[in-house]
């Protein structure tokens, strides 16, 4: 049996969000299922429909700016309010045809923004081409 | 795995230039040690959480306090000391950093034991152990 020990030294990654480079600290997401049951006659349960629900992803990181240090509300609000579908890599995963759902963005007096991003998709979530 | 995280630190400050580096559990008496500048490192503080398995390994996480203890020669002065962890061990640290590292504290004491000036950077880090499981 052997075992080993390692630091981890993993850095935030890039994500490009439209417009804007959020430099992702923290990745969340789920995936539902809608399920339309109706009773029996034998007094069970049947299923009559089902349909997935949009997935959604949330990207949280910090964004420092000293030209324009709110610049990423402007963009980020904009392109809530206009979607033009684009698609999201992070680490090896592509999530095509994302639209903004919510997005918070908090200037706690630092110099830099706590900004978090929800996203959702419709689509299959795709394996990244591999740049060799 | 203490020693594992040592060496893993002693490495990425020795790519940096720093030299000497001992480790805090070699056992050796800060007497015996380098009478320049020289750069101890040792873990003050980890705790570990429920292990993570797999088919074929269990992950252990944990989170540990690393302490790089730089001692000053006598006639150095903090100044200088500062202008050494400048441009060697901070290049270093900045290296480790990341999600889950990061430095905690710099402090600047003069230990009367030894006469000299010491420089402490606390390290907080995460990491993983991992143990290969045997297939039985």
């Amino acid at each position: 049996m052997s075992a080993f020990t390692v630091i981890s030294t993993r850095k935030a990654v890039p994500v490009a969000i439209g417009s804007v480079t959020l430099y992702c600290e923290s990745f969340w997401a789920a995936a539902a299922m809608t399920v339309t049951e109706a009773s029996a006659v034998s007094g069970g349960g049947i299923v009559t429909n089902s349909a997935p629900r949009c997935e959604k992803i949330t990207l949280t990181g910090r964004i420092a700016d000293e030209e324009q240090p709110l610049g990423a509300v402007m963009e980020l609000n904009n392109m809530l309010r206009a979607p033009e579908p684009f698609d999201v890599e992070y680490r090896g995963l592509v999530f095509p045809d994302c639209v903004i759902q919510s997005f918070t963005a908090d200037d706690k007096g630092c110099d830099y923004i706590e900004v978090s991003v929800t996203l959702i998709t419709p689509e299959l979530t795709e394996q990244a081409e591999v740049e060799e | 795995m203490l020693n594992d995280i040592i060496k893993t630190v002693a490495d990425k400050l020795a790519d940096t230039g720093v030299s000497p580096v001992y480790s805090a559990f070699d056992g050796v008496p800060a007497e015996q040690k380098c009478r320049g500048i020289y750069t101890v490192v040792g873990v003050e503080d980890f705790s570990s959480t429920a292990p993570v398995y797999s088919l074929s390994a269990v992950y252990l996480p944990f989170r540990t306090d690393i302490s790089i203890r730089v001692t000053a020669p006598k006639d150095m002065s903090a100044e200088k000391l500062f202008g050494y962890y400048s441009s060697k061990i901070a290049p270093a640290l900045d290296d480790l950093s990341g999600l889950s590292c990061s430095l905690s504290k710099l402090t600047l004491k003069y230990d009367s034991n030894i006469s000299r000036l010491v420089l402490t950077a606390i390290l907080s880090a995460g990491g993983v152990t991992r143990i290969e499981r045997s297939l039985s």
